[in-house]
C-alpha cells in the first residue's frame, strides 16, 4: 500500500492457463466497502442456510463467490441489498457494514438502500417498455432531470455497458425485443444508470452464450473501476477471469475466501481444493 | 394377439371414443348456431335496429331493448372493472398466503359460479324494493355482481403469471410497491386483464334472470337510468314464449344479435391472450 488507492490501475484477473498474467496483483487493497460479521440466515420452515460468514467486499474490486447448488451463495448476495425482506417469515442475525453502517438494522430503508446496492439475476429482467424507459425508469426513481439530461443519462448508461451501438437507433422499441445478452447488459446498464455504489450479480451469464458471456464478462472488469462488484457464479473460470477476491461456499458454511489466484492455484482447505479441480461439485 | 397390434388397437379404440366425443359437442353447438342463423337472419334488417318493440300485429325493431342491454352492461362493467382489478390486485399481490385472503379468494370462486338468479334476487331485495320500483340502476348493479368475481379472478390469474423475477428486478431498483404494481407489473399483464374483462362483458351481456327481477322491461324508448328498462334477454324470453308470429321472429333476430356479439368479444378476447402468449 506505497500509492493511494486512486491512483493505482484496478487488477482483476489472471489467467487459469497461468499464461500472460498481465495483472498485477497484491499491492493494489482497497478499502473494505461492505463488511459482512458474523451472519446466520434462516428461510421460513427454520432452514438453517448460513452458519456464521464473515468476509469483506474491497471498493472498486471484483468478488466472486463460488460453491455447488445450495451452498448459500446467492441467499447470501440477496442479505446485501435486502432481498430478502420481500418475502416474510425468513430471519437473519450478525451484521452487514456498507461503509460502517449496518444495512441490516429494521430503521435501515430499503429503497435507499437499494439505490445503493443494485442487482442483476440470472434471467434477464427486462422491464415490458422500450428499451430508453428501462433506463429512464430507475432514474426517475430518484432525480427529476429534464428530457435533455436524461438523454444524457441514458446514452452514458448505455456506453458504459457497451450497448450503445448496438441499439442506438432503436431506443424506443421494446427492450423484450433483444437477444438474451443484450437483455442483459439493459439490465446491467439499467443498473448503473441509478449510480449504485455496491453491483451484486446473480450468476449474470449462466443463461448466455459464450459470445455474450464473454462480453459480459469484460463489462464486469471493466465496471470494477467504479463500483463494488459481488459475483455469484457457477463458472469457475469465469471466477478466475475476472474476480481479485474469490469465496469459497459449502452448507452454509465460507470455507476459504483469499485472493483467486491463491484459491486457485494454492487453497489452503481440502475441499476448496476439490471443488477447483472439480473433484465434487 | 402381439403386444404392439394390443396397443395398437387400444389407440385406435380411444380415438374413435374421444373423436366420437368432439364430435358430439359439435355438433349440438353447429346446430344451434345453423337454427339460429336460419331463423334469425331474416329478421335482421335496418329496422330492427332502429324501430322499438311493437306490440303484437304490427310492425317494430329491437332498438330500446339493445340501447337497453348496451346502457347496462356499460355501466356494470364500468362498476365492476376497478373494484375486481383492485380486489384481484390485493388478492394476488398482498394478500398471498394470508388467512383473509385465502378465504376471500374461496368466496369469489363461490360467487363466481353463484346462480344468477340468486344475484338478481338480492339486488331485487337491496335495491328495488326499497326504491319500489324497477329501475336500469339496478338492473346495472345486478350484472357488475356478476362481473365483479369474473375479473377479480382473471386479475389474480394474470398477475400470477407475471414472473417473479420481474418483481424482484423492481424491487432490486429501489422502486417502491406501488410505482413497481403501476409502471411494470401491470404492463405485463394488461393484456390478459383486459381478455378477462371482455369475457365479463360477454358472460353479462347474455344475462337474464337478474335483470328479470331488476330492470325488467320496457315497451318505450327509455334513456332514464332511473326507470325500467328494455334489454336483450328479456324482450326474447317475453317474445319468444309469446304466441305471435312476429313477436317470436324477433326473439330469434334478437337472439342472433347477442350471440354474434358475444362470438366477436370472444374472439377479440381469446386474439389478445394470444397475442400475449407469442
Amino acid at each position: 500500500m506505497n500509492m493511494p488507492a486512486d491512483t493505482q490501475t484496478p487488477t482483476h484477473g489472471f489467467d487459469l492457463q497461468g499464461q500472460a498474467q498481465t495483472f498485477v496483483q497484491g499491492d493494489t487493497e482497497r478499502p473494505a466497502k461492505v463488511a459482512v460479521k458474523n451472519v446466520d440466515f434462516w428461510y421460513q420452515n427454520g432452514h438453517h442456510v448460513l452458519k456464521g460468514i464473515d468476509l469483506e467486499l474491497r471498493d472498486k474490486t471484483v468478488t466472486a463467490f463460488i460453491g455447488p447448488s445450495g451452498c448459500g451463495k446467492s441467499t447470501l448476495l440477496r442479505i446485501f441489498n435486502r432481498m430478502y425482506d420481500l418475502y416474510p417469515g425468513q430471519k437473519v442475525s450478525g451484521e452487514v457494514l456498507l461503509d460502517g453502517r449496518n444495512i441490516l438494522s429494521p430503521s435501515e430503508d430499503l429503497n435507499q438502500l437499494r439505490a445503493k446496492v443494485g442487482m442483476v439475476f440470472q434471467k434477464p429482467t427486462p422491464f415490458p417498455m422500450s428499451i430508453y424507459e428501462n433506463i429512464a425508469f430507475g432514474i426517475r426513481l430518484y432525480e427529476k432531470i429534464s428530457k435533455a439530461d436524461m438523454n444524457n443519462r441514458v446514452e452514458q448508461a448505455l456506453r458504459e455497458t457497451a450497448l450503445w451501438d448496438e441499439v442506438k437507433d432503436k431506443l424506443h422499441q421494446s427492450g423484450l425485443g433483444l437477444s438474451g445478452g443484450q437483455q442483459q447488459r439493459l439490465c446491467i446498464a439499467r443498473a448503473v444508470a441509478v449510480r449504485p455504489e455496491v453491483l451484486l450479480l446473480d450468476e449474470p451469464a449462466s443463461a448466455l452464450d459464450p459470445i455474450s458471456t464473454a462480453k459480459i464478462e469484460d463489462l464486469i472488469i471493466k465496471l470494477a473501476n467504479d463500483y463494488c462488484i459481488a459475483i455469484v457464479t457457477h463458472n469457475m473460470q469465469q471466477a478466475a477471469r475476472t474476480s481479485l477476491y474469490t469465496a469459497f461456499m459449502y452448507l452454509g458454511e465460507l470455507v476459504e475466501f483469499d485472493k483467486t489466484e491463491k484459491i486457485f492455484t494454492a487453497p489452503t482447505q481440502q475441499r476448496t481444493n476439490d471443488y477447483v479441480t472439480g473433484r465434487f461439485g | 394377439m402381439s403386444i404392439a397390434s394390443r396397443r395398437y388397437r387400444r389407440n385406435r379404440i380411444a380415438m374413435v371414443l374421444s373423436a366420437g366425443a368432439a364430435g358430439i359437442g359439435l355438433f349440438f353447438l353447429a346446430a344451434i348456431l345453423w337454427t339460429l342463423l336460419w331463423k334469425g337472419l331474416g329478421a335482421i334488417r335496418p329496422s330492427i335496429f332502429l324501430q322499438m318493440t311493437p306490440p303484437p300485429g304490427s310492425n317494430g325493431g329491437l332498438g330500446n331493448a339493445i340501447f337497453g342491454s348496451l346502457a347496462m352492461t356499460f355501466v356494470s362493467i364500468l362498476i365492476a372493472t376497478p373494484i375486481g382489478i383492485l380486489a384481484g390486485t390485493y388478492l394476488s399481490e398482498y394478500a398471498r398466503g394470508s388467512k383473509i385472503g385465502e378465504a376471500a379468494k374461496f368466496i369469489n370462486d363461490v360467487l363466481l359460479s353463484a346462480p344468477s338468479i340468486i344475484v338478481g334476487l338480492f339486488v331485487y331485495a337491496v335495491l328495488v324494493v326499497p326504491f319500489g320500483h324497477f329501475s336500469a340502476w339496478s338492473g346495472a348493479i345486478a350484472l357488475a355482481v356478476i362481473a365483479l368475481p369474473v375479473i377479480n379472478r382473471t386479475t389474480q390469474d394474470m398477475l400470477q403469471l407475471v414472473p417473479n423475477s420481474l418483481r424482484e428486478a423492481t424491487a432490486a431498483l429501489g422502486a417502491p410497491r406501488w410505482k413497481s404494481m403501476t409502471f411494470v407489473i401491470y404492463r405485463s399483464a394488461w393484456s390478459g386483464i383486459l381478455t378477462g374483462v371482455l369475457l365479463a362483458i360477454a358472460r353479462v351481456s347474455g344475462e337474464t334472470a337478474p335483470l328479470l327481477f331488476t330492470a325488467l322491461n320496457n315497451q318505450y324508448w327509455s334513456t332514464d337510468m332511473s326507470q325500467p328498462m328494455a334489454n336483450l334477454p328479456v324482450v326474447i324470453f317475453q317474445f319468444a314464449m309469446s304466441p305471435y308470429d312476429d313477436w317470436q321472429r324477433l326473439a330469434w333476430g334478437g337472439a342472433l344479435i347477442i350471440t354474434v356479439a358475444i362470438l366477436a368479444l370472444n374472439i377479440l378476447a381469446r386474439s389478445l391472450s394470444g397475442r400475449r402468449s407469442s
